[in-house]
């Protein structure tokens, strides 16, 4: 994805307890705060961050585990910058304050880390590996379960 | 209380297709389109203001009244089709004192749901007509900052070197060189520019129907230029060395080429300098004719890549052409970079 239209891509990032439908402003999604999803266990590995995902299982698969059993969770390595913006998403720090970190820690421009992150939290967001907390409290919810990268939709 | 202008900060230069622009340090550049004759560009404020210049080819005098009601009339109608009014004020005091190569533009203000001041100017030394505005949040402090931006505007167009500068990655380029391809995304900008060379109808006795002879300029394929530059330099170089590495980077563009790698150094910095010549039977046979009449075969190609540690950058430059051309050009491009 190009530099310039990256910036668009965050449209598809999903916000959490976001103060509005539609789209989020650029400034809105500056100000949220992303957090890990806490089922995901994670370890550091010199600079590589290692994620522990539980695996969701649906009706057919559960069965077939009685069988056939097969790995509760999987494990996904982040590369050095990756595992540099999961240790910043504790729900603490704003997706600016990443962003400037990133760009001071790596030395890039502003917009470079911008797009990169904009590109790599929406990656993340649907995995379901974090949520971004706005600044408006949301509603308490319990931990969910990392939901697979594709999710197919049962027809009825 | 004095009104913040962009000079009081850090300021950076962004330059695009002949055409350079002071903004604040954290403005970036956010879009383009169009080409060397016409095009626009889009340089953005970290939230809500930015600066747009369009460029398109004028007359030998043309009329600046008329330009500016034309220009007026578009963005009545980009307005009205997004439902809202704009209002458009000329010589709004803000902009008072503006002068732009060396005259005085015609001004504007613009008042919708934000604020904006432009300027319409034509830029004889470049043969272009020039219209950039200002826009941002309806604040005081737009109008200072609005001057500073616009004062700072230069078309280049009519220098023998023309300036490109993006994402902080500047270099300098001969004018007869235009922007081909890009690809900017973060982490790698590349930019290849080509050689322009009249196109063979242009030299029909006669005239095509429907032909403009003058626009039937076609790109040189064997005169051209490629500059990249990677950031995150500590971590792409982790694994593998930069000799290692930046051999794999380029092969895409090296793979046509019969090369050889040169030990070189960039200053303090880690290099690598290429020279190579098309290989392959097609290519030798190419050659025979040039070889004949003892001409250049303009088939060569020279590089020079290096990493620069403190900006944790890596830069590469592959100019193709003759033999001397290219080697001048390479050179010459690599000496405007600047890497840190």
């Amino acid at each position: 994805m190009s530099l310039v239209s990256a910036i668009q891509s965050f449209i598809g990032w999903p916000l959490r307890g976001r103060p509005q439908a539609g789209g989020a402003t650029k400034r809105e999604l500056l100000a949220t705060k992303p957090i890990r999803n806490p089922a995901v266990k994670w370890a550091d590995h010199g600079d590589e961050v290692v994620l522990t995902i539980p695996l969701t299982r649906g009706r057919i698969s559960k069965h077939l585990a009685r069988v056939l059993p097969g790995p509760e969770t999987k494990r996904i390595a982040l590369d050095e910058v990756g595992g540099f913006v999961w240790r910043l998403c504790d729900g603490q720090t704003k997706v600016e304050s990443i962003c400037a970190q990133l760009a001071a820690r790596y030395n890039l421009d502003r917009r470079e880390a911008e797009a990169s992150m904009f590109e790599y939290l929406k990656q993340l967001g649907k995995r379901g590996l974090v949520v971004a907390r706005a600044e408006v409290p949301a509603p308490a919810e319990a931990p969910v379960a990392a939901a697979p990268a594709r999710k197919r939709r049962r027809k009825r | 209380m004095r009104a913040e202008t962009h000079t009081d900060r850090r300021a950076t230069v962004v330059a695009w297709q002949g055409i350079s622009l002071s903004v604040p340090e954290d403005w970036s550049f956010a879009a383009f389109g169009g080409d060397w004759s016409k095009g626009s560009f889009r340089v953005d404020a970290p939230l809500d203001a930015f600066v747009e210049v369009e460029w398109s080819p004028a007359g030998a005098s043309p009329n600046l009244k008329k330009e500016f009601e034309a220009s007026v009339a578009r963005m009545r109608q980009k307005s009205k089709r997004s439902r809202g009014a704009v209002e458009v004020k000329e010589k709004p005091r803000a902009l008072s004192g503006l002068r732009l190569a060396g005259g005085v533009p015609h001004t504007f203000s613009l008042r919708a749901d934000s604020l904006g001041y432009g300027a319409l100017w034509h830029s004889v030394s470049g043969g272009r007509m020039l219209l950039a505005k200002v826009v941002g949040p309806q604040k005081e402090s737009l109008g200072p900052l609005a001057h500073g931006i616009l004062s700072s505007i230069e078309d280049h167009a009519g220098d023998d070197l023309v300036e490109w500068s993006i994402y902080g990655f500047s270099f300098r380029a001969p004018r007869s060189l235009r922007l081909a391809k890009q690809s900017l995304q973060s982490g790698h900008l590349a930019m290849e520019l080509s050689a322009m060379r009249p196109s063979r109808l242009a030299f029909l006795p006669f005239r095509l129907p429907g032909l403009n002879l003058a626009d039937t300029e076609v790109v040189d394929r064997k005169r051209g230029l490629q500059v990249d530059r990677w950031s995150l330099a500590d971590v792409i170089l982790k694994k593998d060395g930069f000799q290692h590495w930046v051999m794999g980077a380029l092969w895409p563009r090296l793979k046509s080429y019969d090369y050889k790698r040169l030990a070189s150094s960039q200053g303090d910095h880690e290099a690598a300098e290429l020279r190579g010549r098309k290989s392959g039977i097609p290519a030798m046979l190419k050659r025979l004719p040039f070889w004949l009449v003892r001409r250049d075969p303009r088939d060569h190609l020279q590089g020079h890549a290096w990493v620069c540690p403190e900006s944790n950058r890596i830069f590469s430059v592959l100019a193709t052409g003759g033999q001397e051309e290219s080697r001048t050009l390479a050179a010459q491009v690599v000496t405007s970079v600047e890497c840190h």
